[in-house]
Formats: C-alpha cells, structure tokens, sequence
C-alpha cells in the first residue's frame, strides 16, 4: 500500500461528493486484486475477499496459489484489476470469477506482471544463460543508443568490435531480440 | 615433570640422571611422522561433474575461466582442458574442490575417447637432474622450459574434436571470465538448474 493510496486532495464531506471524485484510483474492496509484497505468498497475486479492519484483510486466491487467509494491508500492494465478488466470497465463487475475468492472462500482460515473471525468471538462471542474457543485452543497447544517437543527429560511435557495420541489419535479427524472450518487452519503434 | 607424591617424582628424576650424562642445550626437533597412517580418501562424487560438464575454475592462474571437463584422474584430480583455441587453458590437472560445476554440458564424445588414454603420469613434472647453479646458467642452448611436442599433440589431439562442434555462443561463453558485480550475490545464483532452454541458435550474433 504506497501513500498514494492514501492521501485524498478533496473534502469527504462535499453533497456531491463521489467515489470517482477522490483522489485515490484503487480501493480496498471485496474483488480487488492485490499483489502480496511480503511474506511467504511474495510475488503472488491474490484477492480481496472481505475486509477486516483499517489494516487487515481476508484474502484468497484459489488458482493463484494463495490460501484463504488474513493478510495486513502493509504486505499488500493493490493492482487496477477488479473481479466482481460479493463481499465475504467463498473460495469457490473467488475462482469462478478469476476464470471468467481472465485474471492470470490480464495479469501477465501488464507492465507488473511483466517485471514479476521477468525477476522469477531471472532469479532461477543458470550461469550460461545468465551469460546469454548478458550478451543480449549489450546487443540491444548498442541498437538502441545507435538508433538513439541517429535520431539526435549525433555521430555513431564505430564499435571497435564490429567489423561490418556496413552491411544492413536484417529485420530477423531485430524482431529476434524483441519478441523471443520476454525479458525484454521493448519496441523501440518509438523512437 | 610427574604430578604424583613425592617419593614417585623422586624416582622419576633417579631415572632420569641415570640416563643422561649431559642434556643438550636446546630441544632436538623431531620430524614429524603420523602416528596412523592416514589413508587417501577417494574422491566424493561431484553433482554434475559428468564428462563435458563446463565449470568455473575458483582458484589458481587460471581462475575465472570456464572450462571443459573431461575425466577424472586415478589421483582423485580432474582432468580439464579450455580448449586451449578458445580460452588459453591447456589440458590440465585440477582439483575438483576449486571447480563449481555448472548443468553446462558440451558433447565431447570423440574428444572422451583420446582422453580415456591418459594418466597421471602425462601430467607430472619431470624430475630435473640435480645440477650446480652455475653449471645451469652457462649450460649451451639452456634456453627455458619449453612444452614437449607430445603434449602439444595431446591438446590438439583432444581439442580439435571439442571445438568443431561448439556454436559460436558457447565459444563466447567458455572465453569469458566469470566474474562478480554489483547486485550480483553468489549465494543466491544458481548453478546446477537448467529452467528453460535458451536455444543458443535463436540468439543470433549481429555482428560477425
């Protein structure tokens, strides 16, 4: 839970005073979907089931691999995603609706569900792939600050290592880097 | 000097006297020798230590360098080579205590069978012949130690076979150092777990 989820710049006590008026986005609710900071359960997502007070929660997250149990609010980061649940949902109706709002697909294709999987991946490396990882990394950067460098109008620095920078980098080679490992969601197409 | 009454150290030291005439003036050093004679254990087994395994060198002149494992030796050492072409370590003894061994593996069927003919015996020093120093110094055509053609055949012999059929990225690999940065903490890296299958293949090299 970072400040932002806490501080409100309007007056609560206006007539027309509504929820979308607050300055906060991500409510702790029944069916909000919470990223667990904190704990055995860290990294996983799981779900908002009921509310217990100003700093506990009931969580669940059936096929997510989150047991029903309290949480505090302090190991909880909340996320934009919201499943429609009742408040006090059992388990059963929790994973109806994760199914049916294809949380684990949405989930993974957010920036921080990116980075989670990237990091669990990263975490579980062997050192040739660490190396792969390495070398992929110094070629990407050395396209982007080429790409960079010719946007800007800069001079590009000739690579004492690369012997043919002449010759045009094929469009394979390109899409290789972006699209084969997820390490790196980039498209610098926008440059 | 004995801890019991006195009469018992009075005998002690009569026996004593009665021994020695004269005691020397400083402590005779003893050589040591173990009193059990203490066997060679046999080397444990290495998880993963499997022929063709790469592993990390940790100590020594050539530590940081990855490098190819090939048999164990009947003195318990491992038996290793860069290849020589592609990191500069030549077939060589090493201890496996100083090896971390990664999942890592190369084929090196060819190369395991040169390898299997070697011993100990092709590792070890020759003894020199006791000279003089001088005699060394003005010794004609004394030039230094130069590598016997046998073991340069050797290592080509068991190289050639290794390298035909490493990919390029792995050429690059077993050429790096391992080294460590910041952020990077060893007791949390993993070695000896392949996750998921970089094809090496599909990281194509830009620049060639």
């Amino acid at each position: 839970m970072c400040i932002r989820d806490r501080v409100s710049t309007q007056s609560t006590w206006d007539i027309n005073f509504s929820k979308e008026q607050m300055g906060f986005k991500r409510f702790v609710e029944a069916g909000r979907v919470a990223y667990i900071n904190f704990g055995e359960d860290h990294g996983k997502i799981c779900v908002i089931a009921d509310v217990i007070n100003n700093n506990r929660v009931l969580v669940d997250g059936p096929t997510l691999g989150v047991s029903r149990q309290v949480i505090s609010l302090r190991r909880i980061a909340l996320t934009d995603f919201v499943v429609k649940v009742p408040k006090g949902a059992k388990t059963r109706t929790i994973q109806n609706a994760i199914s049916e709002f294809g949380l684990i697909k949405k989930w993974g294709e957010t920036k921080w569900g990116n980075k989670v999987a990237t990091h669990a991946k990263r975490s579980k490396l062997n050192d040739f792939e660490r190396f792969q990882v390495m070398v992929l990394k110094r070629q990407k950067s050395y396209l982007v600050n080429k790409e960079v460098a010719q946007a800007s109008g800069k001079k590009v620095h000739k690579k004492k290592t690369v012997k043919k920078e002449s010759k045009q980098l094929k469009p394979n080679a390109i899409n290789s880097l972006t699209h084969t490992h997820t390490y790196y969601p980039v498209s610098y197409t926008h440059l | 000097v004995s801890t019991q009454s006195t009469w018992g150290l009075y005998f002690v030291e009569e026996e004593m006297v009665k021994k020695f005439k004269w005691y020397p003036t400083e402590d005779e050093k003893k050589p040591f020798t173990r009193k059990s004679k203490a066997k060679k254990k046999p080397v444990k087994a290495r998880k993963g230590l499997v022929p063709g395994a790469v592993c990390i060198v940790l100590s020594g002149r050539f530590k940081g360098r990855r490098v190819v494992f090939l048999k164990m030796l009947p003195s318990g050492l491992a038996m290793v080579t860069g290849p020589y072409k592609v990191n500069g370590v030549p077939l060589r003894r090493m201890n496996v205590a100083y090896l971390l061994v990664t999942k890592t593996t190369i084929s090196i069927d060819a190369a395991a069978k040169e390898a299997a003919s070697f011993d100990d015996k092709f590792f070890a020093k020759a003894k020199e012949t006791k000279k003089p120093e001088e005699e060394k110094l003005f010794a004609e055509g004394a030039q230094g130690k130069k590598l016997p053609e046998n073991k340069k055949e050797a290592q080509t012999k068991i190289d050639k076979p290794i390298v035909e059929k490493l990919e390029k990225v792995m050429k690059q690999y077993l050429a790096s150092r391992f080294t460590l940065r910041n952020g990077m903490k060893p007791h949390e890296m993993i070695f000896q777990s392949l996750t998921q299958n970089i094809n090496p293949s599909s990281c194509l090299p830009l620049f060639t």
